[in-house]
């Protein structure tokens, strides 16, 4: 079903909100149900929970106007992704299942392939773990390349500190030079910034002649 | 042609809102085929042998949600033990009020309530630690089967909708549970029953 044909259904659908479904409507909101947004819509009796269903189908291609990507991977009812070890022990089912984490769960532990119902054409275990560890393989060169730009950078900047350092101690050193051989009332023999007169100016009047 | 003839329940017991024939609070738990529950990848708890990890079912099967109303829902769900000649054992006991009637009723859940074997889970009110005593599962070794079943046009109680009264005997543990690590996993985890997501 595309995008488009999914648009007309749940108009035409709307039209007849006020009354109730019929067998053949609730079918369609059902297949409809799983075209737009992934999710199984149970068979059921209750008129309202059709209703409901059609609003969340139509404010979904409303607000987001596309249908809802699925995972190419579809776990066993009953079964869920919860392993201490994988991704921090955070917990998957089919609602927050990505074909990325499935791939990486499987990659991890291809015998559990048996948890899943779904998985793409021409799946294999051997190809999702050489996929695995090739993003392994440049997820390891990207955190090293990052790592050299931060350690050149690192160097860089300290680097930059040890000339600032050393011009100063430069400074200073030249100063006391200076200091001791002239023998200034100072004693510092440092230029004071108000003495050498540097453009601040003392009244209103000085500062608009500058001008 | 298949020779069995499958009593494979299709459709949610759940309540149609629009024939309401009284009010009630709506606590919701799951019907599942027995025959769709993965028994050979069903996982018991290493600590608690009364507690479930995973009710994996089959490829393609799903949970039914089951939805009774009244301020009592489910009321007559009782365990009761039977005195054995060599071991005693539990029969559990949970009717089930179906407040509907019709062609698709009769043929989608009644007709297959009668015949079918089947596993229930109910919420508990009463959560217990961590969530641990939320998720009790009927019928998980013997099955539950209709025992009872009743259409009373002028009956009080279910206004003229159906009762049918499902039984497991000779259960071997007085209760069981669904419970995975802590109260969100299991709640995720029984969700994930439903196949809906």
């Amino acid at each position: 079903m595309s995008f488009e044909e999914a648009k007309v259904k749940a108009e035409r659908l709307r039209g007849r909100f006020d009354a109730p479904f019929s067998f053949s409507d609730k079918k369609e909101i059902e297949v409809m149900y799983w075209e737009v947004l992934g999710k199984r819509l149970s068979p059921t009796n209750c008129q309202q929970c059709y209703h409901d269903a059609l609003i969340e189908i139509y404010l979904y291609l409303k607000n987001n106007n596309k249908m809802k990507e699925k995972s190419n991977y579809r776990l066993r009812a009953g079964f869920i992704i919860n392993t201490p070890a994988f991704n921090n022990g955070k917990v998957y089912s089919n609602a927050n299942l990505t074909d990325e984490v499935a791939e990486s769960y499987l990659a991890k532990y291809p015998k559990q392939v048996k948890m899943f119902e779904v998985l793409p054409k021409g799946f294999s275990v051997k190809s999702v773990q050489t996929k695995a560890k090739k993003a392994e393989a440049e997820a390891a060169k990207k955190a090293e390349e990052e790592a050299k730009i931060a350690a050149e950078k690192e160097a860089e900047a300290k680097r930059l500190e040890e000339e600032a350092k050393k011009a100063e101690a430069e400074a200073e050193a030249a100063g006391s030079d200076e200091g001791a051989g002239e023998g200034t009332e100072e004693g510092t023999g440092e230029a004071s910034p108000e003495k050498e007169g540097d453009g601040e100016p003392k009244t209103e009047n000085d500062a608009v002649g500058e001008e | 042609m298949s020779r069995l003839c499958e009593s494979l329940i299709a459709k949610s017991i759940d309540v149609a809102c629009e024939d309401l024939t009284f009010r009630g609070v709506e606590p919701d738990g799951l019907i599942i085929n027995r025959s769709d529950i993965d028994m050979a990848a069903v996982e018991f708890d290493t600590q608690c042998p009364n507690i479930i990890k995973k009710l994996p079912l089959l490829s393609n099967k799903r949970g039914y949600e089951v939805v009774q109303l009244g301020n009592t829902p489910f009321t007559g769900t009782a365990t009761s033990m039977e005195q054995g000649t060599y071991k005693n054992s539990w029969t559990n006991t949970l009717p089930l009020a179906i407040i509907a009637n019709g062609p698709e009723t009769s043929a989608d859940i009644i007709d297959k309530l009668a015949n079918g074997e089947f596993v229930v889970i109910l919420r508990n009110k009463a959560k217990g630690d961590n969530g641990k005593s939320e998720y009790q599962i009927y019928g998980f070794y013997q099955g539950l089967r209709a025992t009872a079943g009743e259409n009373d046009k002028y009956s009080d109680d279910t206004e003229g909708g159906w009762l049918v009264t499902l039984t497991e005997t000779r259960a071997p543990k007085s209760a069981i549970f669904l419970y995975d690590t802590n109260a969100e996993t299991t709640k995720t985890a029984y969700e994930s029953l439903k196949g809906a997501a």
